[in-house]
């Protein structure tokens, strides 16, 4: 079998460490350089690191004063060089396979949940890519997940200034097909690649919450440290 | 024919097609994976094999351009004249190019093997031919690119690595073996170097991507100092240079052999004694020493408690970000010892070396002989000194010394 990540062929021979390990398509190296967080004290709320440990940093404040409708979020990495180039590989040369070590590296329970939705991509990104990343893992991790949200964002979020973003309009919006549902009383998980401002993900629960959820998570397969 | 995304011209309608990718020739199962896109509403299946350059599918066409040839008048220049063995091997190189066939160059670290091939490239260029200067090694490149634009001046030579693209013409480059993914039946002349070096021997599919990089009557040089019995049959038996001796006439050092166990030590957080004796030699005698480890665990931990004692010490691997200025502080003088991975056995050179290689059992005799090569290249210091340290011999120790004294006696050790 070869790594997903490096395409070296996977030591099948049982050694110690495969012995713990499932026959699995990412080797020991890869996974210990992805599944990576860097030491220190973090924000309780976004899990960014920070000088001392606090419930809400700076950054979620603001973001939570104007948005309020996130419960918990949840990563899963940090965003490391590593990550990065994975990102890179499966985003923009259309490496799908790396799906799959993504799904290797969420060991997260989403029973928990009654909905799972995923943040959309805009189609002229569809068009490029042929698939949502955030889908895509989930499909490898056999959660079902429901589409709600479409979007009309075309401008890359790296084209737009945080304050562009901050003040950008929503650009989300709920997909006919849901927009008449009442889920009171229901729970989601909104998940997304990777977290960087936060922008997009409380501007995505923003959105959902008209449909009277009674608990709204969140969770990212990495999150970039601002350090 | 050179891929490229983004040309006119539609070079193979699908990129995989018949369990083959098109682009890198890859037919191993292994290195395809196949997807359904709900989007596209098919199963796509592209290749891993050269999906660094982009990717190649069953679902979009290949662009690119056909290979064109032109003659171009250049010439180079020589700080210094070649010796006689190697006029020797640069008449024999250039006699392979002239009658296309390969040529395999046998070299003692140290021979000058860039400057030999400086008059087979200046025919090959003359006459049209086009010549692709390449390695398995990132250092390797960058240093032939720079030793090649300073001999041929005001010529255009194409540049590609990881991340870093400049190309004129596709007709003079040098680049890594991955980047020859996009080019089909192009290049004339194919000079290797380092053929022996990670990851060439370990993926076969790669000297592939060559063969397929090379028009069907090209020339390939490889260039080495640890032929394997591929590389021979490649070459062809006729066709072996042999380079025994440094340009500088000097023998090269011979290992000495430390029995010792030194990851028992660093396993205790301890540094080993008969390391430290040797290092406190060295620096008394002014010299410096490269100090190799074979993973980067145990040369973390060996660093975590040497640091105290020596002050102008640094480790280097290949992940470090401050590698590059880590090697120059080591070539200005200001550190006195450098750990480090088999990342540096090759491509680099410093005056007054010494070199040490901890649990020398597990380095490959390749390796160790690029190692041992380390030492004595410059002609005011063209001695050194080299100490293995290990626990038990091991046949690529044993054939490191012997090949070594081979050279030596001025015989091959083929
Ligand atoms: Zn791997
Ligand atoms: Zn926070
Ligand atoms: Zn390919």
């Amino acid at each position: 079998m070869r790594c997903l990540n490096c395409h070296n062929v996977i030591n099948e021979e049982p050694t110690l460490i495969s012995l713990f390990t499932k026959n699995e398509p990412l080797c020991f190296t890869c996974r210990t350089a992805l599944n990576f967080k860097y030491p220190g004290a973090r924000c309780g709320r976004c899990h960014q690191l920070v000088t001392e440990q606090t419930d809400m940093c700076r950054d979620c404040r603001v973001l939570y004063a104007l948005y309020p409708d996130i419960n918990k979020m949840y990563t899963v990495t940090d965003y490391n060089e590593e990550m990065k180039l994975l990102m890179h590989r499966y985003k923009f040369v259309r490496d799908y396979a790396l799906s799959e070590v993504l799904a290797l590296l969420c060991t997260f329970n989403f029973k928990q949940y009654d909905y799972v939705v995923p943040v959309p991509v805009s189609e002229a990104r569809l068009k490029e890519r042929t698939y949502n990343q955030t889908s895509a893992v989930l499909e490898a991790l056999d959660v079902k997940y429901m589409d709600m949200l479409g979007t009309k964002k075309v401008k890359r979020q790296s084209e737009l200034s945080r304050h562009e973003r901050l003040n950008s309009t929503n650009p989300f919006y709920l997909l006919e097909n849901v927009s008449s549902m009442n889920l009171s009383g229901k729970s989601v998980l909104i998940t997304d690649d990777i977290y960087t401002t936060g922008i997009t993900i409380h501007q995505a629960a923003n959105v959902i919450k008209v449909l009277n959820f009674q608990n709204i998570d969140v969770l990212t397969f990495s999150k970039a440290q601002h350090i | 024919m050179i891929l490229k995304h983004g040309a006119p011209d539609v070079m193979f309608d699908r990129g995989v097609k018949n369990n083959q990718c098109l682009r890198c020739g890859n037919g191993d199962k292994d290195l395809f994976y196949t997807y359904y896109s709900s989007y596209e509403n098919t199963d796509i299946t592209y290749c891993l094999h050269c999906i660094a350059l982009g990717r190649s599918d069953s679902l979009n066409p290949l662009y690119g351009c056909e290979t064109l040839r032109k003659s171009e008048n250049i010439d180079y220049r020589l700080e210094f004249e070649l010796n006689d063995i190697q006029k020797q091997a640069s008449a024999r190189l250039l006699d392979a190019i002239k009658n296309k066939h390969n040529l395999m160059l046998y070299a003692v670290t140290g021979a000058g093997k860039t400057e030999i091939t400086f008059e087979g490239i200046k025919y090959a260029r003359q006459n049209g031919l086009n010549v692709a200067f390449i390695s398995p090694r990132i250092d390797v490149v960058k240093e032939v690119y720079l030793r090649l634009a300073d001999a041929f001046k005001g010529v255009r030579i194409d540049l590609m690595y990881s991340g870093v693209k400049s190309v004129f013409s596709h007709m003079f480059t040098v680049c890594t073996v991955h980047q020859l993914f996009n080019c089909i039946n192009h290049y004339d002349v194919i000079i290797i170097d380092e053929v022996d070096a990670f990851p060439l021997p370990e993926e076969p599919l790669l000297m592939e991507t060559i063969k397929r990089a090379a028009a069907d009557d090209a020339s390939i040089i490889l260039m080495t100092a640890t032929p394997t019995s591929e590389m021979k049959r490649l070459a062809g038996k006729n066709n072996i240079v042999t380079i025994a001796r440094r340009y500088h006439g000097y023998d090269l050092a011979v290992p000495n052999i430390v029995w010792h166990n030194a990851d028992k030590y660093i396993r205790k957080n301890k540094i080993p004694p008969k390391l430290m004796e040797l290092v406190d030699d060295i620096i008394n005698e002014h010299r410096k020493v490269l100090i190799f480890f074979p993973d980067i665990a145990m040369m973390k931990s060996l660093a975590a408690v040497i640091k105290a004692k020596y002050s102008r010490l640094e480790s280097v691997y290949s992940g470090d970000k401050e590698r590059y200025k880590k090697v120059q502080m080591m070539r200005d003088g200001e550190l006195d010892i450098l750990l480090t991975t088999t990342i540096l056995e090759r491509g680099v050179t410093f005056v007054n070396l010494d070199v040490i290689v901890i649990d020398a059992h597990r380095f490959r005799s390749a390796s160790l002989i690029q190692i041992c090569g380390r030492v004595g290249r410059k002609p005011k210091d063209p001695t050194g000194n080299i100490w293995l340290m290990t626990t038990f011999n091991t046949s690529g120790i044993t054939k490191t010394i012997a090949a070594i004294r081979q050279f030596n006696k001025g015989r091959d050790a083929l």
